[in-house]
């Protein structure tokens, strides 16, 4: 009986070749879609990088030195990016003057 | 009302390309699937042949209408080629780049379908392969400049749609089963 119900051994090869291609398969999808939250961590650092956002620069005009801080607000989703400029001798405890940012809210 | 009015083609543009997305999902999946040979059962890679060409062809209008829509929003204003040329339009301009670089691919490679017999199958295969790249610039795309892109039911339909996606991929990519010697009858 028990001859009869076991499986031969050329059979076997292709089997465990099947079963470890399914779980090999199983975990790079499990993997990739545990970790897709933390990409949108990294991508959203990666934009804030590139913007620039809250980063203040001293540039040299003809009428002197100013201080331009780029904020970027983003409501759902839309980045609105305006600059304030100061005076740079202000010092670095004023902040910018009120400016006016246009978002978009959903 | 007003301020839903003055940005009806966003939401559309938005809402069109949550559609296109998982539309290529599953369009793609379903081609992975059938490559692979997931689906024996007679007469149902067929069937699911022919609903992989429905499908795409659905992915591909999906994704027109999102970059149309957006040329009439009014806080946008991208123009014909802000949709069309990639790193051109001013908001995002990486990852709106990336999008219209797949858009370009998907409809590149799921029209060259129709131009098989004049390409050749080997050429049209090897250059089928490449729908994956597509799914993966789209993916980039979304995170990178989709507005729902932090919301959690985003976050988690990504995960839903990728994870099949990935799962054929690699059961494709792995060595499987070694070809049956071809039986003899008579």
């Amino acid at each position: 009986m028990s001859e009869q119900t076991a499986t031969p051994p050329a059979a076997r090869v292709p089997r465990r070749r099947s079963l470890y291609r399914t779980v090999l398969s199983l975990a790079a999808a499990a993997i990739v879609a545990a970790s897709l939250p933390f990409s949108v961590v990294y991508v959203d650092a990666l934009s804030k990088h590139s913007a620039g956002v809250g980063t203040t620069r001293i540039v040299h005009s003809a009428s002197g030195q100013r201080r331009v801080t780029v904020i970027s607000t983003r409501t759902s989703g839309s980045l609105a990016t305006t600059s304030g400029v100061t005076p740079a001798a202000a010092g670095p405890a004023t902040s910018t003057s009120p400016v006016s940012v246009t978002t978009r809210s959903s | 009302m007003g301020h839903t009015s003055q940005h009806i083609f966003w939401f559309a543009s938005r809402a069109t390309g949550i559609i296109a997305m998982i539309s290529l999902a599953a369009s793609v999946a379903l081609g992975l699937a059938m490559s692979a040979r997931l689906a024996r059962r007679p007469g149902f890679p067929a069937k699911l042949r022919h609903f992989h060409e429905s499908l795409t062809l659905v992915t591909l209008g999906l994704i027109v209408a999102h970059g149309g829509l957006l040329l009439f929003d009014s806080w946008l204003r991208p123009g014909v080629a802000g949709i069309t040329l990639p790193f051109s339009l001013h908001y995002r301009p990486v990852f709106t780049g990336i999008g219209i670089i797949a858009g370009w691919l998907a409809a590149i490679l799921g029209l060259s379908f129709y131009i098989r017999k004049r390409i050749g199958a080997r050429t049209w295969r090897f250059m089928h392969r490449f729908t994956v790249v597509v799914y993966c610039l789209a993916l980039g795309h979304v995170l990178g400049s989709g507005t729902d892109a932090h919301s959690p039911w985003m976050i988690v339909l990504l995960s839903a749609l990728t994870a099949p996606i990935v799962f054929a991929f690699t059961y494709r990519v792995l060595p499987g089963e070694p070809p049956r010697p071809a039986v003899v009858t008579g």
